[in-house]
């Protein structure tokens, strides 16, 4: 009886939700403007010294280590050079600041300056949804499309409908600090080994079995946690497929098949590793992040990683150096590269033309060399060098001379679609336990950015 | 009448079941005093610096701030309400009782990620995501239902002949609150401080959904941070989580029958 | 522990369920209200109106929008469109999600008939029984109910690591055969965090079983033994029926904490390996904030808003049905 009493009082209750349902509106934020992201007409200064007292609003996910060394040192000249521009800084880790980026330029006063991340993932949908400034008058004023290598600056371009990534207009621009995916070598194990730097990818598979053979782990990689796994992935892409097929692939959308970029024999490849035993044992049971601690403490010959992201102590950056995996053909090697971050202007934005200068600031010659300066690797001007006596940042420094001078970097895979790196994660393990066939996952990937091409014609 | 055969099987029955409860937290701890930075039990070397050590690495200081403000103000707001609605509730009663409590109990179905969503994008058009008033909001307004039922339930075992007195001397609704229901219900005010002590402390969800500015950041999300950041050293891990347990253990130490009773307290009779 | 981590919503549903059946009729009928009542009860709408207000903007308003996004289809950005119930067939179509709805029934045998039936058992077998040291035993067993969630998870993802104690024990007594990575094993991720759940829940259970056997009045255990029974009989004939009220309340408690697991996943697994530990509320926050497809998120929500009232409903109509 007691049972009927509550379901009388559940009836009585759906009356005022009923009711407040009606009065409830909407939802902020679902409806958008249209976009309006053709360039402006109107003059644009690029002389910040002119532009009176201005406070720009930063936000970036530039939140610790070198990483806000380099960010700091940078604002901080800006700000010495133009002391009428004040730079406020918001810093926030990368994930949550993916997560919260659209709400942000949506809001009443957002951010001037704003570090959506390259492809679909984020600003992608920012240009559909109009919410980022068209940079172009800025980039033919300060000679962006000039000065940044093709392969670099075609990361930031978009066609102003936002259905076109890596042609049209810029709509960020790059900063002059990289971030490549790289192999890290232990110096001792290399030479216990009795092996050398590959210069192929068989080398390289050489270098592995002799790993093997001697007892020494030859991969140090985690995966619990879904992490690990694109790092070698794309490093084995980059060496089996074209550079211009898989930026093809990333950008232009079903005119060039997946099949074409060489993500198909990666995925069988690194099958053969973990098959062969070249990963560390249980890795499916390793945190990505131990991988690396463990790399560090000795335990492994490589580790493939994103530059600058060894979790060194002072004084053991001599034990290690890096390369970009070695071409299956022995060409120049390609390295999945980009800024390691898009700065882009916020629509919205009161200061654009200071902003610009920001990020023009930020692109040049003297925030490379606070780079290397900071320990982190450059990007846009190969003239600048490593400082003495750390051979790690030295060959660091060296790939990102290469990026530079030879254009040889793609983008990121998962840029092509919003949800691809999700999908790329989970069928991958699937495939590395013997639950599914590389085909399988090949076919994922495929079937996730036909769905997406769909939306985009939409 | 019982046999220490008995007896014995108790005690072993118990210990067994005790110590397989126990093995995480000792394990934890054990690691936590070693000097082994990849987790490996050594207790030969007791090293207490750990916890020193991870508090500085985890930046611990400035979570824990963030912890206190959340927690205080959360608590106390949050207790303020529950007193307030449960005297409505269970001594004044109130215009539309029919239909406001059983909505208000409502809320205790509705499970947080049901809502967090569109609370998230509310905060967000408010700019109020990554602020305090925003985390500290979202815990009060959730702790509301559980409080006014609880408090309720308080206000309703007070006899209704100490009301009716203090009435006939005179006493308004806001006195007769304060100077006779309240001391009488003390024991589940304390019993309904503690417990939103911890579901606040304990809460991990909702802080990483509303707060992403790491200076806002509770205690909680220090850890997730510190665990999946740069260097790994499992001891000084361990040491971080243990500091984090440590305030709702102790409290657990000395009011082991408010947390018990209050978690159970639909079994024990309100 | 983490399986109730933001049990406070699960608990006072319990909490509802069970005691709205034990409390004698309130104040029943209220014929004609006196004036001096009825000021009364404004000023008592007075008092709640602070609650009522907080309550409105955290809970209801938000709850009522999720629901009408859930009907949208939406990616945060541009503008949101109409998608009838297709956020919700997802459900049905969807291998990810349907797949998370298998591994919430079978988190429903770890985080709730597994502590229960271990609970139960070993309440009967020890609480009629006058123990020594019991409150420490106590202490001990209800300890992972107030240790932190997020410390829970980031220590079972220690202990099942493939250098953890468990791969260390089992070497140890010469079994390093069945050594392994026991989070990124697809057979064997999905009952760790089980275990995990059945760790947290089993202290509830006992104590609340426990305290409720305390309450059955020994003379049924004195008839029950006259007639001849044995342990096994004495259990089924006297401490169950007599536990029904504890059982609903544990039942409601650790079933809304099964659909609900989100911390210990998310804290060591993701998920993974591929979706093999993937929860609905994993699903959720994906959908929410990884890859924005907020309508479907919001439909998580709901369904899951719904399934939650649904079990405290059957929970309670079931317990009190043949009384």
């Amino acid at each position: 009886m007691v049972s009927r009493r509550r379901t009388g009082r559940i009836g009585i209750m759906l009356v005022p939700v009923a009711m407040t349902a009606l009065l409830a509106g909407c939802m902020p934020g679902t409806d958008a403007g249209t976009a309006g992201n053709s360039v402006s007409s109107g003059p644009v200064s690029t002389d910040p010294a002119t532009m009176g007292n201005i406070t720009l609003q930063v936000l970036d996910s530039f939140s610790g280590g070198t990483d806000n060394a380099w960010m700091t040192s940078v604002v901080s000249a800006f700000e010495q050079k133009y002391p009428n521009i004040t730079i406020k800084r918001t810093s926030l880790p990368w994930g949550d600041v993916m997560a919260a980026l659209p709400l942000k330029l949506k809001s009443a006063n957002p951010p001037d300056i704003v570090p959506a991340n390259n492809g679909w993932q984020s600003l992608g949908t920012l240009v559909r949804g109009g919410l980022v400034l068209n940079l172009d008058n800025y980039a033919k004023a300060y000679g962006w499309k000039q000065t940044f290598p093709q392969s670099i600056a075609n990361e930031h371009e978009f066609s102003t409908d936002g259905k076109q990534m890596g042609t049209g207009s810029m709509f960020g621009a790059p900063v002059a600090r990289a971030s490549v995916i790289e192999v890290y070598y232990n110096r001792a194990l290399l030479k216990r080994i009795g092996a050398g730097i590959p210069s192929t990818l068989a080398d390289f598979q050489a270098d592995l079995a002799k790993a093997k053979s001697a007892g020494v782990n030859p991969i140090s990689l985690g995966n619990v946690d879904q992490g690990g796994i694109t790092e070698p992935l794309f490093s084995l892409m980059d060496s089996l497929g074209s550079p211009a097929d898989i930026a093809d692939f990333v950008y232009s959308h079903g005119l060039v098949n997946i099949d074409r970029t060489g993500f198909p024999k990666a995925v069988s490849t690194l099958k053969q590793w973990s098959d062969k035993g070249y990963l560390t044992k249980d890795y499916a049971g390793v945190a990505a992040a131990d991988a690396a601690q463990d790399f560090v403490n000795g335990q492994g010959l490589f580790h493939f990683d994103y530059s600058g992201s060894l979790p060194l102590k002072a004084g053991q950056s001599k034990n290690f150096g890096s390369f970009v995996l070695p071409r299956a053909d022995g060409g120049k090697p390609v390295a999945t590269a980009s800024s390691a971050a898009n700065f882009s202007v916020s629509a919205k934005s009161k200061h654009a033309d200071a902003a610009a200068a920001f990020l023009n600031f930020a692109a040049g010659t003297q925030a490379a060399e606070l780079a290397v300066k900071k320990g982190t690797m450059p990007l846009l001007h190969p003239d600048v060098k490593a400082p003495a006596g750390d051979p790690l940042f030295t060959d660091d420094v060296a790939i990102a001379q290469r990026l530079s001078v030879d254009g040889a970097s793609v983008p990121y895979l998962d840029w092509s679609t919003p949800t691809l790196l999700n999908t790329i994660n989970t069928t991958m393990q699937n495939m590395l336990a013997g639950k599914s066939t590389p085909s399988a996952v090949v076919s994922a990937a495929r079937q996730n950015d036909a769905a997406f091409v769909k939306t985009l014609a939409r | 009448m019982i046999s220490t055969r008995e007896k014995v099987f108790n005690y072993a029955f118990l210990s067994l079941l005790a110590a397989a409860v126990l093995f995480p937290v000792a394990w934890i701890l054990g690691v936590a005093v070693s000097p082994n930075i990849s987790g490996t039990l050594d207790l030969g070397h007791l090293q207490w610096s750990n916890f020193t050590q991870a508090w500085q690495q985890a930046g611990f200081s400035h979570y824990l701030k963030s912890s206190l403000i959340i927690t205080g103000t959360a608590v106390t707001l949050s207790t303020v309400l529950a007193i307030l609605s449960g005297f409505a509730f269970g001594v004044l009663g109130v215009v539309g009782e029919k239909v406001l409590f059983p909505l208000l109990l409502l809320g205790v179905m509705i499970p947080t990620e049901a809502i967090i969503v569109p609370l998230y994008y509310d905060f967000q058009s408010e700019g109020l995501i990554d602020t305090y008033q925003a985390i500290i909001l979202a815990h009060v307004g959730m702790g509301v239902s559980f409080g006014a039922f609880w408090m309720r339930a308080a206000f309703r075992a007070v006899p209704a002949s100490i009301g009716e007195s203090a009435q006939m001397d005179g006493a308004n609704s806001w006195t007769s609150l304060w100077r006779i229901y309240l001391p009488i219900a003390k024991p589940a005010v304390m019993t309904l401080i503690l417990l939103s002590f911890m579901w606040t402390w304990n809460d991990y969800f909702l802080s990483l959904i509303l707060v992403s500015d790491p200076a806002h950041q509770p205690l909680t999300l220090g850890l997730g941070a510190f665990s999946g950041r740069y260097m790994v050293h499992v001891n000084l891990l361990a040491a971080a989580a243990v500091i984090i347990s440590v305030p709702v253990v102790v409290l657990y130490l000395f009011f082991q029958r408010q947390f018990i009773r209050g978690m159970l307290s639909g079994a024990v009779k309100g | 522990m983490s399986t109730l981590s933001e049990s406070r919503t699960g608990k006072v549903a319990a909490a509802s369920a069970g005691a709205e059946g034990v409390r004698p009729p309130l104040r029943a009928g209220r014929a004609r209200v006196s004036p001096h009542r009825r000021r009364r009860r404004w000023l008592g709408l007075a008092y709640l109106a602070p609650a009522l207000l907080v309550y409105a903007v955290v809970v209801l308003l938000p709850a009522v929008q999720g629901v009408r996004l859930s009907f949208y289809h939406w990616d945060g950005v541009t503008s949101a469109t109409w998608a009838g119930f297709a956020n919700y067939t997802g459900f049905v179509h969807d291998p990810t999600l349907r797949q998370a709805v298998a591994h919430t029934l079978f988190f429903i045998v770890f985080f709730s008939v597994l502590p229960i039936a271990l609970g139960m058992s070993s309440a009967a077998l020890t609480a009629r029984r006058d123990v020594r040291g019991s409150g420490v035993y106590r202490w001990i067993i209800f300890l992972p109910q107030v240790l932190t969630p997020a410390v829970a998870a980031v220590v079972w993802k220690r202990i099942y690591a493939p250098a953890g104690p468990i791969n260390s024990v089992l070497t140890a007594f010469g079994l390093g055969g069945l050594t392994r990575g026991w989070l990124g094993d697809y057979t064997w991720a999905l009952p760790a965090l089980g275990l995990a759940g059945t760790w947290g829940a089993y202290g509830l259970c006992m104590v609340l079983f426990g305290a409720g056997i305390q309450n059955i009045p020994s003379e049924l255990y004195d008839a029950a033994r006259m007639d001849g029974a044995g342990p096994l009989r004495e259990f089924f004939t006297v401490t169950l029926p007599g536990l029904r009220g504890q059982l609903a309340v544990v039942l409601t408690l650790t079933m809304l904490g099964a659909i609900r697991v989100f911390d210990i996943v998310w804290l060591t697994t993701r998920g993974g390996p591929g979706t093999s530990t993937i929860t609905p509320t994993v699903v959720l926050y994906q959908r929410a904030f990884a890859n924005p497809d907020v309508g479907a998120a919001c439909a998580i929500g709901v369904v899951l808003a719904v399934v939650s009232l649904i079990i405290s409903l059957v929970v309670v109509k079931l317990s009190e049905s043949d009384d």
